[in-house]
């Protein structure tokens, strides 16, 4: 029985080329570029290394100060954040890092110079990002005690300026001083906004130490891993209200303060949104909403398009299903067998979409559109992509093959109206 | 005729819903892609108001020096007699941050009762040749300010229409107020640029006010750097000459010297991925939902080739009834786009669209439309064209 539900299939697909194609593509694109937005999504917000954690980080977004006719909205300072803030001491945290903005960089080995982006970090920046390391060892709470000039570098960056050589224990320039390579870490996704850099330095090693009696303002974020997801609201009211009743340096001129902590998705909606100066909620629903609504169109479109083309195609079926229900199937196994097929011409465009995202991937990688991107396929992510195709052929087929079976035989054996 | 029509179509409601649902649905998504895309290029396309190629920024992390100091004015003269030793620092002059960068400054300026929360950054008399500023009213600002009574303002364009309407802005009185209402400052306009998006391409476009200051005040911040304009033909190595010159007049002071049109180029770089990931979907969706139009309505015609046939047995002429078949179609559309604009109307007032100009909105809901039209009269003609060469004995025998 299923083996003629499939030769009829096939022969009814190769029958009109055209419309198969058109039907074939609207549901291969649909669910392409659904898994590599998920894709996307998963390489920035996931919790993939150097961001396993991610469901327990917390981030400083910008801070806003102001008084009654003017404001100032830029990243905190590191004298803010150490020791007005105190962010080490919020409740209920396991790690709290301070690390500086990145910063475009040359570095120079021996006579080669290349553009790197620069990050200064403390050593619980690498107790609360779980970087793998290639070779060597993260910076420590020594190396940022004693500013030994020591750096970690990402693997892209040891491949442009070392080869395949052991950058262990080489010496390389920036801004004009020396430091000891001590680890090599894979490339972070430049979409991984808090880890990514080139490469990493200790703090202490600034070129001055100004940084540390800075106003409020200043280049530098932290970042604080909470114990348990649930304490999340409570570390991020604790910081909202420090903020609240600060002593400010200048406590003449700031009759207010706002800035948050938020998790990494927050953040990212915020940024995506660009409403970094908008600091009195977060974003996440404004940003899901839109996600949804663009999801909502990419299935809606090739799920009613199906529909159509189905619908129009019954006629050219009518004396099929005349001669089938004239020997007495009845209306139910009919509906089973158009959405036996309609079922069937989605599960080709869902084969299709795996090939077409999978190739998509690859290409994205490749050509660095985005830095440093390691999109990967997700299993998982297509397994439900892959439902979502079944549920389409469903939906896009029960209409149809519900129209279709309520043709009178005789009228359908005439080819007549519906 | 239109009337038959309308009624023909009425009477097959039930198979002509999906099909209006399906350029409902098209129509959507060309004006959501029109309308955005519209938006981001009209942004991105207004003019800076300002020149950044080869400006070079000197900002200085100072050490050991007291933020009002005149130690520290002191300083910044030698440091700005130093620069201008150079022959290939053209211009010099000073800003309160970095251009291109992530901080704002903001304040409230009272006109006559009203006010304005706007950005602002206060600027130097040098600035004018550093930064070529494209004044469009009015002059920049000038030593002889120093005499003012007020302090004076140079506003965009922007700013003045939305404060002053249609009246002239030159000279206008703003005023700073504190808290309890007390005038604290009382500032003049003296000038007014096209604009100045001192965030870049990327950023809204919107009001903006620059307040003078001078190399002389004690009051700036440290963090304001120093803008130099050099030669475009300087040699590479100039940058080493001019922080080996100025390290010894401030020998605690690190200063760092970068070129603003490379602070620019990595924001847009920054930005771009971004959009182009957004195009890609965008695109994307717009072919799919395109290509599916066109099957549909092709499918949609085709197999209508045996009622033609009838009617052409009947007598009627093949033009009459291509006429019919595009009319009908196009009727679907009109229903689909109406249905549309309700929607784009309902859209208009969500929060998410809030700063998306009434105008462009209307430009992209037009190009839709004049899309969705040209699209399903496309996809009509040529497979009614075929529909109406079948002879017809011939479709009238077809399946």
């Amino acid at each position: 029985m299923l083996k003629n539900y499939l030769i009829i299939s096939f022969k009814v697909l190769m029958r009109r080329k055209f419309y198969t194609f058109i039907s074939l593509f609207g549901i291969s694109f649909a669910l392409m570029v659904l898994m590599v937005l998920f894709a996307l999504y998963e390489n920035a917000f996931g919790n993939i290394p150097p961001q396993s954690k991610n469901d327990r980080i917390l981030t400083t977004t910008y801070v806003k100060f102001g008084g009654y006719n003017f404001f100032r909205i830029s990243s905190p300072g590191y004298k803010l954040l150490k020791d007005y803030l105190k962010v080490h001491t919020l409740p209920r945290i396991e790690d709290a890092s301070i690390f500086s903005s990145r910063d475009n960089v040359d570095l120079l080995f021996h006579d080669r110079a290349i553009n790197v982006s620069l990050k200064r970090t403390d050593a619980d920046f690498w107790k609360i990002f779980d970087f793998r390391f290639l070779e060597g060892r993260p910076l420590t709470a020594d190396d940022e005690k004693n500013s030994n000039y020591v750096a970690v570098i990402s693997e892209s960056i040891q491949k442009k300026i070392f080869g395949n050589k052991n950058p262990l224990g080489a010496f390389i320039q920036l801004e004009g001083q020396p430091f000891r390579i001590v680890g090599v870490v894979p490339d972070v996704p430049v979409l991984c906004d808090r880890p990514y850099a080139d490469v990493w330095v200790p703090l202490s090693t600034a070129k001055t130490k100004a940084y540390l009696e800075d106003g409020v303002f200043g280049d530098f974020g932290a970042v604080v891993l909470a114990q348990k997801r649930e304490d999340i609201p409570l570390i991020k009211k604790e910081y909202s209200e420090r903020l609240q009743r600060l002593d400010y340096p200048a406590p003449e001129r700031w009759t207010y303060a706002k800035g948050r902590l938020e998790t990494v998705r927050e953040l990212g909606a915020r940024s995506i949104l660009n409403k970094q100066g908008r600091l009195d909620k977060t974003y996440l629903d404004q940003f899901r909403v839109i996600l949804l609504i663009g999801i909502t169109i990419f299935i809606f479109l090739p799920t009613i398009n199906l529909v159509n083309i189905n619908l129009s195609r019954i006629l050219e079926r009518s004396s099929e299903i005349g001669v089938r229900r004239a020997f007495g199937a009845s209306s139910r196994i009919l509906v089973a067998q158009f959405v036996f097929e309609n079922i069937l011409l989605t599960l080709i465009g869902g084969i299709l979409a795996f090939g077409l995202s999978w190739g998509i991937i690859q290409v994205f990688n490749m050509v660095d559109t985005i830095p440093y991107n390691n999109l990967r396929f997700n299993f998982l992510i297509f397994f439900y992509g892959l439902t979502l195709t079944i549920l389409f052929g469903v939906v896009s087929g029960v209409y149809p093959a519900w129209k279709m079976s309520s043709l009178h035989p005789v009228a359908a054996l005439r080819r007549g109206g519906i | 005729m239109l009337k038959q029509l309308i009624k023909l179509t009425w009477n097959r409601r039930r198979s002509n819903a999906f099909i209006i649902l399906e350029i409902l649905a098209t129509f959507l998504v060309l004006s959501g892609v029109a309308t955005f895309g519209l938006h981001y290029r009209h942004r991105f396309r207004q003019p800076l108001g300002f020149s950044y190629e080869n400006v070079w920024s000197i900002s200085a992390h100072e050490e050991g020096v007291e933020y009002g100091s005149m130690e520290r004015v002191e300083t910044l003269k030698k440091i700005v007699g130093a620069l201008s030793d150079f022959k290939a620092v053209r211009a010099i002059g000073q800003a309160e941050y970095n251009f291109f960068a992530v901080g704002q400054n903001g304040r409230r300026f009272h006109y006559q009762g009203r006010y304005l929360n706007c950005l602002s950054m206060r600027i130097s008399d040098g600035c004018a040749d550093v930064l070529q500023p494209d004044l469009i009213q009015g002059r920049w600002f000038e030593k002889s300010d120093d005499s003012s009574k007020h302090t004076p303002v140079i506003i965009n364009k922007r700013f003045g229409d939305a404060l002053f309407g249609r009246e002239n802005p030159l000279g206008k009185l703003l005023e700073s107020v504190s808290a309890k209402n007390e005038v604290v400052e009382v500032l003049t306009v003296v000038g007014v640029v096209s604009d100045f998006r001192l965030y870049g391409e990327y950023d809204e476009l919107r009001p903006f006010v620059l307040v003078r200051t001078t190399l002389e005040n004690p009051a700036n911040m440290p963090s304001f750097p120093l803008l130099i304009r050099v030669d475009p033909l300087a040699e590479k190595s100039l940058k080493a000459r001019l922080l080996a010159k100025l390290q010894p007049l401030a020998p605690t002071w690190t200063f760092d010297i970068t070129a603003v049109a490379m602070i620019r180029d990595k924001k847009i770089t920054d930005g771009l991925a971004g959009f182009f990931s957004l195009g890609l979907v965008a695109f994307f969706l717009m072919v799919m939902a395109a290509l599916g139009l066109t099957g549909v309505l092709w499918q949609n015609v085709t197999r209508r080739t045996k009622e033609i046939g009838l009617r052409r047995a009947n007598g009627a002429h093949a033009g009459a009834v291509f006429r019919q078949i595009i009319v009908e179609i196009l009727l679907l559309t009109t229903v689909a786009a109406a249905l549309g604009i309700i929607f784009m109307i309902h859209f208009l007032f969500l929060d998410i669209f809030a700063t998306v100009s009434g105008q462009t909105y209307l430009t992209g809901t037009l190009i839709a439309l004049a899309i969705i039209y040209l699209l399903t009269t496309l996809c009509t003609l040529y497979p009614g064209y075929l529909a109406t060469r079948v002879h017809p004995a011939q479709a009238l025998h077809c399946e």
